[in-house]
């Protein structure tokens, strides 16, 4: 009889655990990184309690992420079906690669320039990473508009409209530095939303050129400066958010 | 089809025709994971190709933290998945399904438990604006602790559809949110696991 009674104390305050829990973003994250493996366990009957209660518990507590669960566990049902695919597949658009030897010329699939945009924007775990390339720039001429009265000529100026349920506009500049073609000042502004100037100041910013990290901070208006980055290098480099930063 | 250790050296052979070539197998392979997370959804196929796109492009940055080459193309198939999903998670995307319009201020949280966790759950779960089946799959889990495969193989007998484990999850996890609007439960269940 006690044990029932520990027992039933047990299941009831699991239960009140999961209602009065109020998943974060990093949650969810911890939450996603582990959903492959717990589907996997899953088909392969193999789901031990203790090795994945966490999951489960977020899963009862977010409903978002339990679709994203159902979304997987879906996909690995169709597999198993075999399910018909498209008369027609694309081809993949393999610029991305190192060029190939002369002569080797890969299909290309023609993107449109949202295309692009859409490509270059990333999320991975806790970060929204933005890469630029040839072609991503190439997609979108440079602008006649001078940014905040500068009147040095602009690069590229990308706008990425609600990049991430945290970000409400994210706005990549290049303006050219001086007189010097070769070198540019990359400009990066975040725009949240409900945060507003002078809130915006000192959300971290990494621009990876290279492997190598650049850092640094927002102003009060939300708009982080990397100066003089040598041309070549910003045409690929990388800005990288951390969201739980902001 | 080539191995997955083959496939991931000649992915690494920058420059060659190889690696070409591994890519666009790549790309079949993974169009197909994708796919089948997104064929449900009017716009599938595009949705499928832009994830195996976007895919393709983490999988040849990041190669070099695939650390066991023999399980390669599952490591890729994985990076697939995750794209397809955090591609569906953002704004725009994911079909936001409301919950029911029922009051669930009206829910009762029973008074007279006598400090009984257990009681006032299953009271407030079988009093609330649940349907048979919610109250089953919450009431199954929690209290009858059954699996999410027993309930599914229950539902699809009761119902005479098929209803898989991932269905089950997304009822319950459904019906717990619509339980926690009835704030006095809430704040009821907050003071016993204070105590």
């Amino acid at each position: 009889m006690a044990e029932d009674r520990s027992q039933r104390i047990a299941q009831a305050r699991r239960l009140a655990a999961v209602l009065v829990a109020v998943p974060d973003e990093r949650a969810c994250l911890l939450c996603l990184d582990r959903l492959d493996a717990y589907v996997a366990a899953q088909f392969a009957q193999d789901v031990s309690a203790h090795a994945f209660r966490d999951v489960m518990q977020h899963l009862d507590a977010c409903v978002r992420c339990a679709e994203s669960y159902a979304l997987l566990y879906q996909g690995r049902v169709h597999e198993e079906e075999d399910v018909a695919l498209p008369a027609h597949i694309p081809d993949p658009d393999l610029r991305f690669l190192v060029a190939a030897k002369p002569g080797a010329m890969p299909r290309v699939r023609t993107k449109t320039p949202k295309m692009l945009l859409l490509e270059s924007l990333q999320v991975v775990g806790a970060q929204v990473r933005i890469q630029l390339s040839q072609a991503l720039l190439s997609a979108f001429p440079p602008s006649a508009a001078a940014l905040r009265g500068d009147t040095a000529p602009v690069v590229f100026d990308l706008v990425f409209m609600a990049p991430h349920a945290s970000i409400a506009r994210l706005r990549l500049s290049a303006v050219v530095v001086g007189d010097m073609p070769e070198r540019w000042d990359l400009r990066v502004l975040i725009v949240l939303p409900e945060r507003d100037w002078p809130d915006l100041a000192g959300i971290p910013l990494t621009l990876m050129l290279g492997e190598t990290p650049h850092r640094a901070l927002t102003d009060p208006w939300g708009e982080a400066i990397f100066a003089a980055v040598p041309a070549a290098q910003a045409m690929r480099a990388e800005v990288q958010i951390d969201i739980l930063a902001l | 089809m080539t191995d997955s250790v083959s496939l991931y050296h000649a992915c690494l052979q920058d420059g060659s025709d190889a690696q070409i070539d591994a890519f666009k197998q790549l790309w079949n392979d993974l169009y197909r994971v994708s796919y089948r997370m997104t064929h449900h959804r009017a716009d599938g196929a595009a949705l499928a190709a832009d994830c195996t796109q976007a895919a393709l492009v983490k999988i040849y940055r990041n190669l070099a933290q695939c650390r066991d080459p023999s399980r390669f193309r599952g490591w890729a198939a994985q990076i697939a998945r995750r794209v397809v999903i955090d591609t569906l998670r953002q704004p725009g995307y994911m079909r936001q399904v409301p919950l029911s319009d029922e009051d669930p201020g009206l829910m009762v949280v029973p008074m007279d438990v006598h400090g009984d966790l257990h009681a006032l759950l299953l009271g407030a779960i079988q009093q609330g604006a649940l349907s048979d089946r919610s109250r089953r799959v919450v009431i199954g889990r929690f209290f009858d602790e059954r699996s999410d495969e027993e309930l599914a193989r229950e539902e699809s007998r009761l119902s005479g559809e098929q209803v898989l484990p991932s269905h089950i999850q997304v009822t319950r996890a459904k019906n717990l949110a619509k339980l926690r609007r009835n704030t006095a439960l809430i704040e009821r269940l907050r003071e016993y696991l204070a105590s």
